[in-house]
């Protein structure tokens, strides 16, 4: 994807993978779409700045988990200013269901998305990076600024509490 | 034969790590292969998961469903109501057929009441382990230490 790329293409082919992190990262549907949207127009201003030989993918990646953290910073005093429950995540547009997803109860995905959600932030960022993005451990370590040893145990912690979750164990 | 290996080393030896004696232990061993096997799908059960849109509402379900509990004492009322009724009829007017019958539908409410989740089988699918795989396991007689009254310390 080079300078010369519209903001259209630019939003078709990176939108999906940003405003699925966000979604991971962000409990709020509503604040997902919102920071979404800045990091495709910080994305789009990079690219026209032309920054030659970037690695895109994990310089995207390391903006969006930026751009999640601040929003996640800010978003308990506006919830307080505003008096505003937590949002109800639905309407949203992503991908579908996969096979595997589909085979899981409704009751099971309810159990992990909340598992998720309890997970401490550098261990929800690692397991959706690991998991969810594909990304090899090395490249979460380097995007997130972790020791290879240190975003292996936040993995590991990950997985043991979303299996629990998966299994039903309290 | 050493002990089993805890999930934190499997996980490591899953993702290309790990010492090589553990890695010999994992090759020789029928039970943490199939535990091995267990946790790369459960993983991936989970990220297929999250990777898909988030239920209406993700919020942590602390408490149990009140379902249970409800159809559980309405189960429990169905069989007394059973039991009453087949007692007080003749045994002329209760042929073994119809006393079958009867406490079919019964024993089906208390399963459903017993176990109304089978959620976690189909998640597992395949991963389910064979008899061999389970008898292998016995023959072993290696229990992780995930499996013991005690459990693991939490490894750093
Ligand atoms: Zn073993």
């Amino acid at each position: 994807m080079g300078a010369g790329t519209s903001y259209e293409e630019l939003d078709n082919a990176q939108r999906p993978r940003v405003e699925r992190l966000c979604r991971l990262l962000l409990a709020d549907a509503h604040e997902a779409q919102d920071v979404a949207q800045e990091v495709l127009i910080k994305l789009f201003r990079a690219q026209q700045a032309r920054h030659a030989g970037m690695a895109w993918d994990p310089w995207v990646t390391r903006v969006t988990v930026n751009a999640c953290r601040d929003r996640r910073r800010s978003a308990w005093w506006r919830r307080l200013r505003d008096g505003r429950a937590p949002l109800i995540e639905e309407h949203l547009t992503g991908p579908g269901s996969s096979p595997e997803d589909a085979l899981v109860a409704a009751e099971t995905r309810h159990r992990i998305w909340a598992a998720f959600r309890h997970l401490s932030r550098r261990q929800q960022e690692v397991f959706a990076l690991r998991h969810v993005e594909g990304f090899s451990t090395a490249e979460v370590a380097e995007t997130l600024d972790l020791s290879t040893g240190s975003a292996k145990r936040h993995l590991f912690r990950a997985v043991q509490r979303l299996r629990d979750a998966l299994q039903g164990t309290p | 034969m050493t002990g089993c290996l805890p999930d934190r080393v499997l996980w490591d030896l899953s993702e290309g790590d790990g010492a090589d004696g553990d890695r010999e232990h994992l090759a020789g061993c029928r039970l943490c292969q199939w535990r091995t096997r267990r946790l790369v799908h459960d993983v991936k059960v989970i990220g297929a998961v999250l990777h898909g849109v988030p239920p209406p509402e993700s919020v942590p379900m602390e408490a149990p469903p009140v379902r249970t509990p409800w159809a559980a004492a309405a189960a429990l009322a169905a069989i007394s109501l059973a039991l009453m009724w087949t007692v007080r009829r003749p045994p002329a007017a209760r042929p073994a057929a119809q006393v079958e019958r009867t406490a079919m539908p019964v024993l089906e409410a208390v399963s459903h009441a017993v176990f109304p989740d089978a959620g976690i089988e189909n998640a597992l699918g395949s991963a389910a382990p064979s008899e061999l795989e389970l008898m292998a396991a016995a023959v072993d007689a290696a229990v992780p230490c995930e499996w013991q009254p005690g459990g693991c310390e939490e490894l750093q």
